[in-house]
């Protein structure tokens, strides 16, 4: 049975239950509310966003559903930054939709993608400097001059391999 | 949309798949970000079966890579009483012997240090396991025992070490000659061939008493001791170690009798960047002591008396075997851990340690066994 999403900016997107249900939030609501043809509203999501969120639920359809509380899982997890070809290719967006894409996947509760968007901006910080990280992601430098010194001062240790 | 608008959780993810390093350099570029260390009491102690290696915070990068998990999860594991899936990483286990005195993990964590109780200190590398130097203790008392010690970082490349000693051979009423150092201990150079460690004696305090315990930190060094034998209520001292000068004391009643009459151990002395801690006795009731800044001065006033579960007692009743305060984080941050094992151990094998976590002012325990 089709499930009808109805995004921030109106646009309406009637998908399978099964690919809707990748999001945890959307699960819970249809639990809810039970069977109905109520369309559910996603105000934190635009139509583009969402376009891409349901592609990736609609190819991981599949995938067993992630358990949470593992541990196990969770080691697993956190020990490598290795994305799949697919998912890889999938990601390649500009950082305005891949930051657009991580919020969706947060806001709709959908762990491997977060953890897909997540990897993909870790991996992008991956062995640059303070100076690099602030020119990817256009961070303005707030520090006084004092300030920096000290905290590269007191993380000297890190660096001292 | 800017990237430090990014939920805070979701850079908590982010820093999952990070290591320490990076993490430093990305919450080096701004305000905000380095804000959100605040939020990352991410890291765990790494503990071995048999030997603890102490707070990641100040471990290498090479070690904190590949035994590094995050807090949350230590957290949730502890909380649970599932010592099982508290997710512990071996590093290396060094043979400690049975008849040492004191165990301590040096920060920088590079180096572990096994204290006899009258001879010298020896200190291995965590890396390699070997010897990387001896500490013959400097006496001026002769024979002089050993009470307690303490280590803190004080820069990258330089520990601070603190001492208590004590005459022992005085007549039972009498107070002992107490000797309070302070020794600097300077690490290898990155890069050096030689990974032998150096030692400069740094401060040095006379005083007359009966020692409990003593605690360093970046700027003060702390002891507790009964002037004498039969005083009922020993005395925290404080000293600014840098001026050498004895800044104050404070009369602080300790209860060391458990309710049957028995002796209910050593009280443990912890001094932080922020508070002084005494904590142990009867039911573990824990003394702390905030610092007050008032100008120049720096004064510790009595805040906070708490009494621990009958429970967490039991634990710490132990003598408190190594301190893991976490002067990386700066004043702000308020955990702390000790690593504690029985003061009295008969039996063959590892003695059994335990980590005991926890959170200034709060005070709430996470207990371990390994």
């Amino acid at each position: 049975m089709p499930v009808l999403l109805v995004t921030s900016d109106n646009e309406q997107f009637r998908v399978e239950k099964v690919v809707a249900q990748r999001s945890v939030l959307i699960k819970n609501m249809l639990e809810d509310v039970g069977e109905s043809d109520q369309p559910i509203p996603l105000p934190n999501v635009t139509a583009p966003v969402l376009k891409k969120v349901l592609e990736y639920c609609d190819h991981h359809q599949t995938d067993p559903l992630p358990t949470g509380d593992e541990p196990s899982a969770d080691e697993s997890r956190k020990r490598t930054t290795d994305i799949s070809e697919w998912d890889q290719k999938f990601i390649t967006v500009d950082q305005e939709m891949l930051f657009e894409i991580i919020l969706a996947a947060n806001y709709l509760d959908i762990k491997p993608l977060l953890d897909v968007g997540c990897k993909t901006v870790a991996n992008m910080i991956k062995g640059k400097s303070p100076e690099e990280i602030r020119k990817l992601f256009n961070i303005v430098n707030d520090f006084t001059p004092e300030e920096e010194a000290q905290i590269k001062k007191e993380n000297e240790w890190a660096e001292d391999r | 949309m800017k990237f430090e608008n990014i939920p805070v959780e979701v850079f908590l993810v982010i820093f999952e798949f990070l290591d320490a390093r990076d993490i430093l350099r990305l919450t080096a570029a701004s305000r905000f970000l380095q804000s959100l260390l605040e939020l990352t009491s991410t890291w765990i102690v790494v503990a071995g079966k048999h030997m603890p290696i102490s707070d990641p915070v100040n471990m290498n990068v090479a070690s904190l890579r590949k035994h590094v998990s995050r807090c949350y999860t230590f957290h949730r594991a502890w909380a649970s009483e599932q010592a099982d899936s508290v997710p512990t990483r071996i590093a290396r286990e060094i043979s400690i012997p049975q008849k040492v005195c004191m165990i301590r993990i040096l920060p920088g964590c590079k180096y572990v240090a096994v204290v006899d109780l009258h001879e010298n200190a020896r200190f291995y590398s965590v890396e390699t396991g070997a010897q990387v130097g001896c500490k013959v203790f400097n006496l001026t008392i002769d024979p002089e025992i050993l009470y307690s010690l303490d280590f803190v970082m004080i820069s990258h490349s330089t520990a601070l070490w603190g001492l208590l000693t004590a005459d022992d051979l005085q007549l039972k009423n009498d107070a002992k000659k107490l000797c309070i150092r302070a020794i600097l201990i300077h690490y290898p150079k990155p890069g050096s061939l030689d990974p032998s460690l150096r030692f400069d004696q740094v401060f040095e305090w006379q005083l007359t008493g009966s020692p409990e315990m003593l605690s360093v930190s970046g700027s003060y060094i702390a002891a507790y001791s009964y002037r004498s034998v039969d005083d009922s209520t020993p005395t925290l001292y404080v000293w600014n170690w840098e001026q050498q000068a004895l800044i104050a004391t404070y009369s602080v009643p300790w209860i060391n009798t458990d309710h049957g009459g028995g002796y209910a151990g050593h009280p443990a002395l912890h001094i932080t960047p922020s508070s002084i801690l005494l904590i142990g006795g009867r039911l573990g009731v824990h003394s702390i002591y905030a610092e007050t800044d008032s100008e120049s001065n720096k004064t510790f006033s009595r805040v906070q008396h708490v009494q621990s579960s009958p429970e967490d007692a039991k634990s710490l009743r132990f003598s408190s075997q190594g301190r893991c305060s976490r002067l990386w984080w700066g004043a702000s941050r308020p955990w702390h851990r000790l690593l504690v094992s029985p003061s009295t151990w008969e039996h063959a094998g590892p003695r059994p340690l335990r980590l005991l976590s926890f959170e200034v002012p709060y005070l709430c325990f996470y207990i371990d066994n390994y």
